[in-house]
């Protein structure tokens, strides 16, 4: 595997089904996406109060995300130093400490070991407290409350990591006349399909399936918002926007649309509040983003994409709600949400039955090629870079393997990822 | 309604279901009747909450119309289902009011796939009725059935469940 040519399976306008189908390319992917570059772990919004945890997953690799007394976020590695017993079983919760069930070992929420069960049976030398806490995750950062985390210590800063996506996450915060959102408080749905993680981040961002796979949904959203109808001839476009990251716009309004659109007082609110300029781009723009290799932000929700296996994937819907906005907008969009999300909605089971699908397809040896060539002659790139396209067209499904082949050619001594594995800097310490 | 007539409703109500006969079963909630199947906690508020399916009227119309549809494709090839109730209880509220608690077990399995191992997908819940007696036919008010796995993985879902 280590010889393959990542420049031959994954080209610009096609990528081998090797990719989506080698469990060997799967565990590869592991080491050198998701534990080398930024990963979405959660939006603060999900442990507001002291005590409050998360846990979820890096790759493999269950963390913990806490709020401890000091108010401090910590994100930690859900594993206890001694004999590797996960600390936390749940899910969510709140709490003032962990403690292993094997052998009592309890840690503070900042991490820290507290103390051990029957303690008199080490000697002396035998046990470093400060060296047991349980390991903490110290490069993560957040914009706008959305936490991201890398494992390396070698991958880009945060900022420019999210450069571009910046923006978009802006229009997107607000919306909410605070400037806050909240992230899965309003719902969650919880799915899986039997298909490779990547199927899911090319179909965040999908405009060319939406007036064919989607005809049920458009028929019914058409009443309200009769441009949906003329969706694939919308003059909306979708752009590579650089490090993997990529959006797709869905409409955006005219200064005349918004005010059909927006009740009057929702779009002074929203003038008051962030001024003129910052209010009319969150009124105007609707779009998909995606934010390598796992978080997309849509109308209504987060989502977040985690690999199980080279053809397994779980996929959680993170309805999200504007904190202080008219509870009859943030009603509407839990009923819009609902009506095309999770697993009866009106839109997205067919989405994971054709990922399904598509997974099976992927057996075709002799059929080997997965095209996104669409609208390849025609992409633009502007002085930044940035390429475009129309938004039918497949810009969007090319950008991440720009990124994808650059990591995937770093080799795994060069991302230092040992010093993450198997805690080898602790056990050094400890002795 | 007498503890035998709570039984023979119900286990009509989910015979329409798994025969498939989707126009009668709507018909059963009239137009105000409200179907709920929550997600996550499954007695949050679904009026500020998402939830799997939270319909009544033009929504289950519009459920209908999906659920004949050729564009339904996650129900292709189609979905069959299997219900059974236990654990019936009634609670009569009047002459013309009825409130009845049942257990359901509901049996998922599309057949005539080319996969030829489709997974049997098993999802326990508990669900709850209102009836109200309208020119002499007991019409579902309110239903909601609550998952088990209502917090975890859910397989996609028939129109109707």
């Amino acid at each position: 595997m280590a010889q393959l040519s990542f420049d031959a399976l994954s080209q610009a306008e096609a990528n081998h089904i090797e990719l989506y189908s080698n469990p060997e390319m799967f565990e590869l992917e592991l080491e050198r996406i998701f534990y080398s570059t930024w990963v979405y772990i959660a939006h603060d919004s999900e442990i507001p109060d002291a005590g409050d945890f998360k846990t979820t997953f890096v790759g493999r690799v269950p963390v913990v995300l806490t709020r401890d007394a000091d108010n401090q976020v910590n994100l930690l590695i859900n594993r206890c130093t001694h004999r590797g017993s996960t600390v936390c079983a749940e899910e969510r919760g709140n709490r003032q400490q962990f403690v292993c069930p094997y052998h009592a070992w309890t840690f503070d929420l900042d991490g820290g070991l507290d103390g051990v069960g029957l303690p008199s049976g080490y000697n002396e030398g035998e046990i470093d407290y400060q060296a047991l806490s349980l390991q903490k995750i110290a490069r993560w950062d957040s914009y706008r409350g959305f936490i991201f985390a890398t494992l390396s210590p070698t991958a880009r800063s945060f900022d420019e990591h999210i450069g571009e996506a910046k923006k978009y996450i802006d229009y997107y915060c607000d919306l909410s006349p605070t400037g806050k959102i909240t992230v899965g408080a309003t719902g969650i749905y919880k799915q899986k399909y039997e298909g490779n993680w990547k199927i899911q981040l090319e179909g965040s961002v999908e405009g060319y399936h939406v007036w064919h796979t989607h005809k049920n949904a458009i028929d019914v959203m058409a009443r309200d918002v009769p441009l949906m109808k003329d969706y694939p001839r919308l003059p909306v476009k979708a752009y590579d926007l650089g490090y993997g990251h990529n959006i797709i716009e869905n409409y955006t309004l005219t200064e005349e649309q918004v005010h059909q659109r927006w009740p009057e007082g929702f779009v002074d609110s929203l003038v008051s509040a962030h001024g003129r300029e910052r209010a009319m781009n969150a009124l105007r723009h609707r779009f998909n983003l995606v934010i390598f290799p796992n978080f997309a932000l849509l109308e209504y929700h987060v989502r977040v994409i985690r690999p199980l296996a080279v053809d397994q994937t779980e996929v959680r819907t993170y309805h999200t709600s504007l904190v202080g906005a008219p509870e009859e907008m943030n009603i509407r969009r839990v009923r819009e949400h609902e009506f095309f999300y999770g697993p009866a909605g009106f839109g997205g089971p067919d989405d994971y039955v054709i990922f399904d699908r598509i997974q099976r397809g992927y057996r075709a040896w002799g059929s080997e090629w997965v095209l996104f060539n669409r609208g390849y002659k025609s992409e633009q790139t502007d002085e930044n870079g940035i390429r475009s396209g129309q938004h039918t067209q497949e810009t969007q499904q090319r950008a991440p393997y720009y990124e994808y082949r650059r990591l995937m050619s770093i080799s795994g001594e060069e991302n230092a990822l040992s010093e993450f594995l198997p805690l080898a800097g602790q056990q050094e310490a400890a002795k | 309604m007498t503890q035998a007539e709570a039984e023979q409703f119900l286990f009509n109500e989910v015979r329409l279901l798994d025969q498939r006969r989707y126009q009668e079963w709507r018909d059963l909630f009239g137009e105000k009747g409200l179907y709920w199947v929550p997600v996550n906690d499954t007695d949050a508020d679904p009026t500020i909450n998402c939830s799997v399916i939270y319909a009544c009227g033009q929504q289950l119309d519009d459920r209908l119309t999906r659920a004949e549809s050729s564009y339904f494709w996650a129900d292709q090839p189609p979905i069959k289902s299997v219900h059974t109730v236990s654990n019936i209880s009634v609670d009569v509220m009047g002459e013309q009011l009825v409130q009845i608690l049942a257990n359901q077990v509901i049996y998922l399995f599309r057949e005539n796939d080319q996969r030829r191992d489709s997974p049997l997908e098993i999802l326990p819940a508990t669900s709850e009725y209102k009836l109200a007696k309208h020119a002499g036919e007991w019409q579902i008010t309110y239903k909601k059935l609550a998952f088990l796995q209502a917090d975890g993985y859910l397989p996609l879902l028939p129109a109707f469940v």
